[in-house]
């Protein structure tokens, strides 16, 4: 068995309340209207919002996952074309060992922590770890960045070295910079856009 | 270019803070008041009592029991928790719904501002002469030039635009190009007409020059408030024009003795904090 599966899930990720609650396909229960036998009129496109330190993952077709402004934090936005099911998520520091065994430290927080945790639930979920397509955007700088500020870039290196791990390929990247940056992802289609200061691009 | 006459007469035309609050900053800075003393206060201000409970029962500080009056409020808060609120709900009270020039709305300048105010009273903790009860109003209000300067840009508009084309050009760059001064000279005047506390007024006044500023005691506060500001934005906690485009005095986290794994620690044990400031603030009760 992959070792994602044994991942602690006892963290703050609250996708499954969030989920069920919206209405739309829950992570438990998938409930799409085709399998009902008539077809049902297409429903509309809803976003739910990833925010800072935290991650999502669903199966509705109709979802849209969305991170803002994120500055030297990584939007990380991973999809399987084989079943629809994606995740999101919105690091913020490259490693846990920043936190420690602090109160305010959570998986979600850290890529070392949260990139595992984000493939364990989609294969919760029935995806399966050589399917997934990851796409990144975010790890921007500041005009002088210094040693101390270099979030960003250490953010980058650590994203790519945990899906590295993995064996699970970054297929887009829009990193760097002093870009603030929005991050997009279409679950039907697996379409995911990148926008800064008002431009957006397909990645 | 703005001249001095105008921005006078736009800075008088700011709502005034709430007296409430210039009473309780002033009741912070003794250590002899009492929990009495402060509801006193916080009672003659029936929307500061409203939020004041909303925050006391909010998931950051959530007790073990509910609390539905003012004074268990203010014990469960701390002097340091009431005051904040307080600032904090008196700059939203003078935020207008956008902010122009800056591309930026009040949900996202309180956002900055907290996070700045936040980030501002953790670093006093390890900065030698800072007052931990005055590094957060520091923070929060460092851009309240902003608000007198955005006018004006808005309607330089297309110059601004254009200068910032100019990739290596900072914010602060092209206000000056722009309009002959910037947010933290015109943040300097507010503060003095609001009759803030000076740390308040210089740090609105130095927060991106820090070692321009007169002398030590002034380069540290503008020093804290420097590194606060250029994480806050690098963490993307409230969007503005410019976005990282900002100038970080590289020598200044040094001299402060800040290390790497020190910011991102303080960046890490602060989210929660800002996000249920923020969102308090932002959904206030009238």
């Amino acid at each position: 068995m992959a070792p994602v599966l044994l991942m602690p899930l006892a963290t703050l990720c609250r996708d499954s309340k969030r989920l069920t609650a919206k209405g739309g396909g829950s992570v438990d229960t998938v409930t799409k209207p085709a399998e009902a036998g008539t077809p049902a009129a297409p429903r509309p496109e809803y976003s739910i919002t990833v925010s800072m330190a935290d991650l999502q993952v669903c199966n509705d077709d109709v979802a849209v996952l969305a991170a803002y402004a994120l500055g030297s934090c990584i939007g990380v936005a991973v999809w399987d074309p084989t079943n629809h099911v994606g995740g999101m998520m919105h690091v913020m520091l490259p490693s846990s060992q920043t936190g420690g065994s602090s109160g305010w430290a959570r998986p979600a927080m850290f890529a070392d922590t949260a990139v595992p945790l984000l493939v364990g639930r989609l294969v919760q979920l029935g995806c399966t770890p050589e399917n997934l397509v990851a796409k990144i955007a975010g790890g921007g700088q500041l005009l002088a960045e210094s040693k101390q500020l270099a979030i960003g870039s250490r953010n980058v290196t650590a994203v790519r070295a945990a899906f590295a791990t993995l064996q699970i390929a970054v297929s887009g990247e829009d990193v760097g910079g002093t870009k603030s940056r929005s991050l997009k992802m279409h679950l039907g289609t697996g379409r995911v856009v990148v926008s800064s200061a008002g431009e957006e691009t397909n990645l | 270019m703005i001249s001095a006459k105008d921005l006078v007469s736009r800075i008088r035309t700011l709502p005034p803070l709430s007296g409430a609050v210039v009473r309780l900053l002033e009741m912070t800075k003794n250590e002899a008041t009492t929990t009495e003393q402060l509801e006193r206060v916080v009672n003659t201000d029936p929307s500061l009592t409203a939020n004041l409970l909303r925050v006391a029962n909010s998931a950051y500080y959530r007790g073990a029991y509910p609390v539905s009056a003012a004074r268990p409020a203010i014990v469960r808060l701390g002097t340091r928790g009431v005051y904040e609120i307080a600032v904090g709900l008196s700059l939203r009270n003078t935020l207008p719904p956008q902010i122009p020039g800056y591309a930026t709305d009040a949900a996202s300048f309180i956002r900055h501002g907290v996070a700045v105010g936040v980030l501002s009273a953790r670093l006093a903790r390890d900065v030698q002469g800072i007052d931990p009860d005055e590094a957060f109003t520091m923070g929060l209000l460092h851009d309240i030039g902003k608000l007198v300067v955005g006018t004006f840009l808005a309607t330089e508009a297309a110059r601004a635009g254009d200068c910032l084309l100019d990739q290596n050009l900072s914010f602060e760059d092209m206000e000056r190009e722009v309009l002959g001064t910037d947010h933290c000279e015109v943040g300097f005047e507010v503060a003095r007409q609001w009759h803030l506390p000076e740390a308040v007024a210089i740090a609105a006044r130095w927060h991106h020059t820090p070692t321009a500023a007169p002398d030590a005691a002034a380069q540290r506060i503008a020093s804290v408030v420097h590194v606060a500001d250029a994480l806050a934005h690098l963490l993307g906690h409230g969007e503005d024009a410019g976005e990282l485009r900002r100038r970080l005095d590289t020598t200044v986290p040094d001299q402060l003795g800040l290390r790497e794994e020190q910011l991102e620690s303080l960046a890490g044990s602060s989210l929660l904090a800002i996000q249920e400031l923020s969102d308090a603030l932002q959904t206030t009760v009238a």
